[in-house]
């Protein structure tokens, strides 16, 4: 049997990756710190065939990487929701362990505490953040006043490689410890959110080329069937 | 095919913003209302393809492959920033000008906070919101009286006729919350307190971080109708392409279906 039906179907199903990761950037177009996703396809060669002899032509889902790209930066107003500018991460202490985030819609405990919306504590450098009063003012370094001065200076950590970092959902990301080191330079701005960084116009082009590519697969399988029919009644004759 | 929910998800959570939005906008008048905001997070990833996994060629995959299933409105974030004083000249009309809330006594006993200050008087003369729930701590203000003065610190007197010295009938009390953000909204301008606020500390205006009272003005809304307008854009953009993706894996399973011949 032909593979070359079999080489058109894995394009088809590629396709259908591309519109779950695409659909999925898409349903986060207004989460904040969202970073959307990329994916990279690969030829895949027929195994066992001797090295200088293996048809190519199977493609398959290389990887997926997420593009950690600049968001756009909101003003919101509330002291607790916090931008970052540059390759920065907030730390967040959750149950399973330190996870990080670019979401800097914050909130308090009643005790005060910063946490996140899932209520798990943010970290600084020195721990989590107490803050008493009323009053809450970040510098652009990070460094938290309250009423009583000030409280701490907000953890920022980045990634030494982007492409080893898994998303958890509730906008929190998973690193190895090896893989997380202290960043500098990062500008902290509150009052301000950092928009999602998908793109609303390259999602719409990737829809339209999505169902055109997976049209094209479509006929190129029927093509192919319709071949094999011709050739199955011919050689009958 | 996946895509379909992820993209439902994300109109949904469109939708709730849309509703957030014509809440605030419907607000626009509304003394001391405070506007919410609705914040998302992405759902939970599948994992198809594990970072540092080895390929069936022995080598070490770089990155993994996770579909996420879409985004979900996670809270409703009410933003207590202050809004704008508008001047009525009603004796009762009171605005706190800073941190504070009043104290409102419910039917059932319990208390609820409010920053909408357009009081009045009752049949008995005791000062109550536009509900007719007495403010607290009570006050009563005489049948007689001429004029009612509210100082910055909370202190009601009033003038009796034949007085030469205004009479001191009681003194307003402000409270104020570590987390006014956890409130419970409850309708009719009133909040209620929550574990997550904490409990309310009361305390004299002007003292401890409390606002002063400001006689004669009312505490206008806090929604800023051209940021909800853009708010409005954007979901319904967001709720478009949403429905836009539906549609392609919908086409994509129509082409699918046509592969076989009938």
């Amino acid at each position: 049997m032909d593979a070359a039906i079999y080489k058109a179907l894995s394009g088809a199903v590629v396709q259908m990756r591309r519109l779950d990761v695409t659909s999925q950037d898409l349903a986060n177009a207004n989460t904040a710190g969202y970073k959307g996703d990329r994916l990279d396809f690969s030829e895949v060669l027929a195994k066992r065939a001797p090295a200088e002899d293996r048809p190519g032509g199977w493609v398959a889902v290389g990887d997926q990487r997420t593009l950690f790209g600049q968001g756009g930066i909101q003003t919101t107003g509330n002291p607790l929701n916090l931008a970052l500018e540059g390759d920065g991460f907030f730390v967040v202490q959750t149950a399973r362990g330190e996870r990080y985030t670019r979401n800097g819609g914050f909130t308090l405990n009643a005790e005060g505490t910063v946490i996140t919306a899932q209520g798990d504590p943010v970290l600084g450098e020195g721990g989590p953040l107490q803050i008493t009063g009323q009053k809450i003012e970040v510098a652009g370094d990070g460094t938290v006043e309250s009423e009583q001065g000030e409280v701490g200076r907000i953890r920022i950590v980045r990634f030494t490689d982007g492409d080893q970092v898994a998303k958890e959902g509730a906008n929190l990301l998973r690193a190895a410890p090896a893989n997380v080191a202290e960043a500098t330079g990062v500008r902290v701005i509150q009052g301000s959110l950092e928009q999602s960084n998908v793109s609303p116009i390259d999602g719409m082009v990737s829809l339209i080329s999505i169902n055109r590519q997976f049209e094209a697969y479509e006929r190129a399988m029927k093509l192919m069937d319709s071949a094999t029919e011709r050739m199955i009644a011919d050689a009958g004759r | 095919m996946r895509a379909l929910w992820t993209a439902a998800t994300g109109m949904q959570a469109q939708q709730l913003t849309l509703d957030v939005v014509a809440n605030n906008l419907a607000n626009v008048q509304t003394a001391g209302f405070k506007r919410s905001r609705v914040d998302f997070q992405d759902l939970v990833y599948e994992t198809l393809q594990a970072p540092g996994a080895t390929s069936a060629q022995g080598q070490e995959i770089p990155s993994g492959f996770q579909v996420g299933h879409g985004s979900r409105a996670v809270a409703t974030q009410r933003l207590f920033i202050k809004g704008d004083l508008l001047q009525t000249g009603n004796a009762l009309d009171l605005a706190i000008e800073g941190e504070g809330f009043f104290q409102i006594q419910q039917p059932s006993g319990d208390t609820a906070y409010s920053r909408a200050g357009a009081f009045k008087k009752d049949s008995q003369g005791r000062v109550v919101t536009s509900d007719g729930f007495p403010l607290e701590p009570e006050m009563t203000i005489p049948a007689n009286a001429l004029s009612v003065t509210v100082g910055v610190d909370g202190t009601v007197s009033v003038a009796l006729p034949g007085q030469q010295q205004p009479q001191q009938v009681g003194t307003i009390q402000l409270v104020r919350f570590i987390n006014p953000a956890g409130l419970q909204g409850h309708g009719r301008n009133l909040f209620m307190a929550t574990q997550a606020s904490g409990d309310a500390t009361p305390g004299t205006p002007g003292q401890d971080g409390l606002g002063t009272l400001l006689q004669g003005f009312v505490e206008g809304a806090n929604v800023n109708v051209v940021e909800e307008m853009v708010g409005l854009i954007t979901s319904q953009r967001a709720y478009e392409i949403n429905s836009r993706a539906i549609r392609t894996a919908d086409e994509m399973m129509q082409t699918a279906n046509n592969l076989v011949r009938a």
